[in-house]
């Protein structure tokens, strides 16, 4: 009996015809194409028409996916000749090299789609033909991604959700995102997202608590990440390779298990407390103004003041402005609470110095709103403030603090693991399939050894040590994916939370610094 | 003879215009890992909450942010159940005999389809249950797991206390 690879032997058949026996092949055995996936190249221009394929480009890598945010630039090397490289408008070229080219990255092989999956498109925004000093001759190209309307789009002006203090006017923050998909930017006769759309698949409402909020002078990245703060816990958005936005939350149960092993290696993490925030402060604009009803002396302290019925209830360490317009305006904070109607507010003692404030003299109120985590016995004070004119209400205050609260009032537990393709190796039931995960996705990791240390009774604490755990049982936990880095054979996927990124810290200056600046 | 000729001729031109046929599947049990199911695949029931009950989770700790939406897709796998309710209440509102009536509690009711012969039924959770941290010299980590929490009523559901009786639904009378 031959093994499945003996080599083909003839067969004499009786009357001398002879034919060749082929061996079984079984997966096991199959040569390790079997299993391989393929990448395609396409290059149309701005208008989409199809020009050519890229056949020298180098499989795809590189580029970074990821909720919250816009796709990473992608920048390939092409092995061309500095002075003969196809760039449009060059003598014999297709062209395939131009500014506003559109390239796509199409995959096929096993478990894909006959059609392919298209893995990222782009569009050329830079290229750079080279001699190295070796005398290697190359091009290098920088493809904006697909969604990088994210970032360039934006509204100059403002749009209002909602009126203020009309509680039923206001919006489900996911109305709010789905508005800009549906109404048309005056400068660009498109939508704001264009060329992007929304999934179909996206949740309808959110159960969240409706608000009112001014969107004013903010790029799109602005917009979405305010309205994701107003959002119940967890919510996310995504941009998709076929170029529609994803707004959803993450099941609470993991779609996929990763066993290390097996699917992935050299696993680490971090838990980190570094950037718990248990105390959120919100701080708007000026609301509502009411005045006052007896008039204040000069150089004379006072703690109360009488006022015209409050349009609503103030909270104690809620601030209030008296005369918001003059050139003698004071800020004042409240010592009591005040009911709604009330006609008279505790401050903290205050001088009105060299200014005396007649009857009828304005008090601003500063919508303000504070949310408390549960843990301040056990980390302490830890309080984060955040200032925006937008807000012109105390009931959207409140849920952006509590959408505040719930991105920094946890253990951070930050992870990055390599998730190998199965493709490409004939052996079975090693590597994961790599083009089913995306970010947004939730996962457990499985460690197939089981428990790391067995507690024994005579020595096992009460109340101090853990029952039969294992250090890395911290891993097994469902987390929310919140990149891919895509290296064809391979994925590096952060979870539980993004990693510190100096270009993300810069950025969140930059949008507080013009959230800060351009609001009048 | 012509007859069988042709036929074995036009099977032969058929199998030309036919697709390459594709890899064989892979044997069961060695299909490759992937993803288990779809976000667009799950399935959520409806989650009221009273402005208290959300005026606490949202204090409570991360797992408790999470509770309304790990109780929504667990027990939207419940056969008849439609939706679920979360308020704050004093314990003693809902256990009379209790030591500590006053101790807040998270009242999880919840309400089946109209048409289902199952009954409103109620779970209690300690408030001080759901912000609880560890003590332990591991590190300091929130002790409630929404996900574990919410598929633990999902499998006791039939037997929680109830809280009222469902209607009987009409019955249908069939013509003679």
């Amino acid at each position: 009996m031959s093994s499945p690879m003996t080599p083909t032997v003839p067969t004499p058949l009786p009357g001398g015809l002879p034919v060749l026996a082929t061996p079984v092949l079984t997966p096991a055995t199959q040569p390790s194409q079997y299993h391989y996936k393929q990448q395609v190249v396409r290059v149309f221009t701005s208008a989409g028409a199809f020009i050519d394929v890229w056949r020298d480009a180098p499989l795809l890598s590189g580029v970074k996916f990821a909720i919250n945010s816009a796709t990473s630039p992608l920048r390939v090397q092409l092995p061309r000749a500095f002075d003969n490289f196809d760039e449009a408008g060059t003598t014999g070229a297709l062209g395939t090299i131009a500014q506003g080219n559109i390239v796509q990255y199409w995959l096929y092989g096993p478990g894909l789609p006959s059609t392919g999956l298209l893995k990222f498109q782009g569009v050329i925004d830079s290229y750079q033909p080279q001699i190295a000093e070796s005398g290697e001759e190359s091009l290098t190209v920088t493809i904006t991604p697909f969604d990088s309307a994210v970032g360039d789009s934006g509204i100059v002006g403002s749009v209002q959700f909602g009126t203020v203090g009309v509680s039923g006017t206001y919006e489900d923050p996911v109305t709010m995102f789905n508005w800009w998909f549906s109404n048309i930017n005056g400068v660009t006769g498109h939508p704001y997202p264009y060329p992007l759309t929304l999934n179909g698949s996206n949740p309808a409402s959110s159960g969240g608590v409706p608000t009112t909020y001014l969107f004013q002078n903010q790029s799109l990245v602005s917009l979405f990440e305010t309205i994701r703060t107003m959002l119940p816990a967890n919510w996310f958005w995504r941009v998709n390779q076929d170029k529609t936005v994803t707004l959803n939350v993450p099941p609470t149960t993991p779609q996929h298990l990763f066993v290390l092993g097996q699917h992935l290696a050299a696993p680490q993490y971090r838990k980190d407390w570094t950037q718990l925030r248990n105390v959120v402060q919100v701080q708007g604009n000026v609301g509502p103004i009411v005045t006052i009803t007896s008039a204040l002396a000069a150089s004379t302290n006072y703690t109360t003041l009488a006022t015209a019925p409050l349009p609503f209830a103030l909270i104690s360490g809620q601030n209030v402005i008296l005369d918001p317009k003059g050139s003698d305006a004071i800020t004042l904070t409240l010592t009591a609470n005040a009911s709604a109607k009330a006609t008279s507010i505790s401050v903290v003692s205050f001088n009105t110095g060299a200014f005396a404030y007649a009857s009828g003299t304005q008090v601003g109120i500063v919508i303000q709103a504070t949310a408390t985590g549960s843990d301040i016995s056990t980390f302490g004070y830890r309080l984060a403030q955040v200032a925006d004119t937008r807000i012109l209400d105390v009931k959207t205050a409140q849920a952006l603090a509590n959408g505040l609260l719930t991105q920094y009032d946890r253990e951070q537990l930050r992870t990055t693991i390599r998730v190998i393709d199965y493709r490409g190796d004939s052996q079975t039931g090693i590597g994961y399939d790599i083009e089913t995960i995306e970010p947004g996705d939730t996962c457990s990791i499985v460690l197939p050894y089981g428990s790391g240390n067995q507690s024994l009774w005579d020595e096992m604490t009460w109340d101090v040590n853990d029952w039969d755990q294992s250090p890395g049982s911290a891993l097994s936990a469902t987390a929310v994916i919140y990149s891919v880095s895509y290296s064809y054979d391979f994925v590096d996927i952060e979870l539980g939370s993004p990693g510190p990124s100096q270009d993300i810290a810069l950025l969140k200056i930059a949008r507080a610094f013009g959230d800060y600046s351009l609001v009048v | 003879m012509r007859m069988r000729q042709m036929a074995a001729i036009q099977a032969g031109q058929r199998a030309k215009q036919l697709p390459r046929p594709a890899p064989p599947p892979l044997p069961p049990g060695q299909a490759p890992a992937k993803r288990l199911f779809a976000l667009e695949d799950v399935r959520r029931i409806p989650v009221t909450q009273t402005d208290a009950a959300r005026a606490f989770l949202s204090s409570s700790s991360s797992e408790g942010r999470i509770f309304p939406q790990a109780l929504s897709e667990a027990l939207a796998g419940v056969a008849g159940v439609a939706s679920v309710d979360i308020d704050i209440a004093p314990v003693g509102e809902h256990l009379p005999t209790h030591l500590t009536p006053d101790m807040p509690v998270v009242v999880v009711t919840i309400t089946p389809t109209q048409y289902v012969h199952l009954n409103t039924r109620r779970a209690l959770l300690r408030c001080d249950d759901l912000c609880a941290i560890s003590s332990s010299a591991r590190g300091r980590h929130v002790i409630f797991r929404a996900a574990a929490m919410a598929q633990h009523l999902a499998t006791l559901h039939p037997q929680l206390p109830l809280v009222s009786i469902t209607p009987q639904a009409t019955p249908v009378v069939l013509p003679d």
